[in-house]
């Protein structure tokens, strides 16, 4: 075994202890980006001298007394955080059968309701522990009711948000068919952030997969609540992209810009259940039509001056110019179940995240009968907080292992058999970092990010 | 057309990097879009 001594001091690059740097082609006929994947660096330099800025010239000069630094920023960000926030279920039971829900149909058709004196005793557990745990009073932990269908439970829910609402932030992920003007009042008063699934820009399409039990879609209600809610800063659209709908990705950027919707996910169906599997798109063909959409998302901005932000998509963006300001943490790894958030289920049971419900495998313990300091520290959840890309193959070789996170550890579960495999949407994730260094490349990232995005970060590096 | 004979190579780099100011909170995943964060924390 040879001694530290003897090792090479890392003085060229892609050797030895050398820092190791990609170069890929990202779809620009000038450049080529220069990656750097354990720090998340990149630059995009002249096709004909990438080559040799990296490896010995300008850019590998210009980093090598940042790199360590942003490796530290990296693994902080990464292993360092714990949870802040809580999807917490107050129904198993939904009022609608979507194809490709990643929740038991069981569950959803005759599951149980946690009841008004148990979510209260939820949220009371969740803030003591919250308090115990973030030292910084001053920072609001966020519930999100989640489901199935939160809705369902609405007394519930709102005695809750009404009694807590001064120690957390609230959220609603709701199918918008239970929400009434009155909903939509408490709604605002409270300052409630509130997620609507909607699927399409015509009933047609959106009722495709998203129905009731008794086969009625979704559309019109869905459409009811936007126009409620259209002015509304803390609301978003979420349209989960199938093969029911990815030919109208298009169409359905220019309805949701054109109802003022300022926020939405156009969220690539998980394929934990096999009616998300049944649904998958093709990647390549998902590919291309999440690029045509974000064009159309950039044009419509050049013409109105009004944004709509695709969250999925800005994610990326985010994570490449600044990694620490992400706001989604499903595409980093490990993900953010368990390290970020948790989910709780109508009976009080912990999975690392909503996706695992209904996985007994990874059932972390009860909130109503154990400690939450001692569930968040059980097998099952620590297994998916060190879930991470270094582990994958061929995630571990990939300039772009820290822009995509592999996701979603439960869907690689239900697909592969094992934690450690890549993510089904592999080549997605390729195409969307591409097209974010062509983003980068043309000076448009202010079209694709939230208002405000500037203002959170600072520079910290520029060459 | 007069075509150019200049041999001359763009050499320009675009690199950049910023970083969170409060210490990175996010905390959503897939199924819900955190939202507003700043103004919430105000309030």
């Amino acid at each position: 075994m040879p001694s530290d001594k003897s090792r090479s001091k890392g003085r060229h690059v892609n050797t030895g202890f050398g820092r190791h740097f990609d170069l890929i082609d990202f779809g620009s006929a000038k450049n080529l980006a220069v990656i750097h994947a354990g720090s998340g660096f990149w630059a995009l330099a002249p096709r004909a001298a990438a080559a040799g800025m990296a490896v010995s010239g300008k850019i590998s000069r210009a980093v090598e007394s940042k790199l360590d630094g942003w490796l530290d920023e990296m693994r902080n960000f990464r292993f360092g955080r714990r949870p802040s926030a809580v999807y917490l279920n107050p129904t198993e039971r939904c009022n609608f059968n979507c194809r490709y829900c990643y929740l038991p149909k069981s569950m959803r058709k005759t599951g149980r309701h946690m009841g008004e004196k148990k979510v209260m005793q939820a949220l009371k557990i969740i803030r003591d522990h919250f308090r115990a745990a973030i030292p910084d009073r001053t920072y609001k932990p966020e519930i999100i009711f989640h489901g199935s269908e939160p809705m369902l439970a609405r007394d519930a829910v709102f005695a809750g948000i009404e009694k807590f609402y001064r120690d957390f932030r609230f959220g609603i992920q709701t199918n918008a068919s239970l929400l009434d003007a009155e909903a939509v009042s408490f709604i605002r008063k409270h300052s409630v952030g509130v997620g609507i699934s909607l699927d399409g820009h015509s009933a047609a399409v959106a009722n495709r997969a998203r129905r009731t039990w008794g086969g009625q879609g979704g559309f019109a209600k869905a459409l009811a609540a936007i126009e409620m809610l259209g002015d509304y800063p803390k609301f978003n659209v979420i349209a989960t992209v199938t093969q029911a709908n990815v030919a109208s990705l298009t169409s359905i950027v220019e309805f949701f810009h054109e109802r003022g919707v300022k926020l939405a996910m156009l969220n690539p169906v998980r394929c934990t259940q096999q009616g998300g599997r049944d649904l998958k798109p093709d990647n390549a063909k998902l590919a291309a039509a999440l690029t045509k959409a974000m064009d159309r998302s950039y044009e419509l901005f050049r013409k109105t001056g009004r944004k709509l932000v695709v969250s999925n998509f800005a994610n990326v963006l985010i994570g490449i110019v600044a990694p620490t300001a992400r706001k989604l943490m499903c595409d980093i790894s490990p993900c953010g179940a368990g390290r970020c958030f948790f989910a709780v289920s109508a009976n009080g049971d912990v999975f690392p995240c909503s996706e695992f419900l209904g996985m007994d495998d990874y059932n972390c313990g009860n909130i109503f009968r154990k400690p939450l300091r001692d569930i968040l520290k059980s097998a099952p959840l620590v297994s998916i907080m060190e879930r991470k890309t270094e582990d994958i193959n061929p995630c571990a070789g990939c300039a772009i292992q820290h822009f995509c996170g592999a996701p979603c550890p439960a869907e690689v579960l239900a697909c592969a058999g094992k934690l450690l495999a890549p993510s089904p949407y592999c080549q997605l994730y390729e195409e969307h970092v591409r097209y974010a260094l062509r983003v980068i490349e043309a000076g448009r990232v202010d079209a694709y990010l939230w208002d405000g995005w500037r203002d959170e970060t600072r520079k910290t590096f520029s060459l | 057309m007069k075509q150019s004979t200049s041999t001359k190579r763009s050499t320009k780099v675009v690199s950049y990097r910023r970083t969170c100011k409060a210490g990175s909170r996010g905390t959503g995943l897939s199924h819900y879009i955190l939202v507003d964060e700043r103004k919430s924390k105000k309030a």
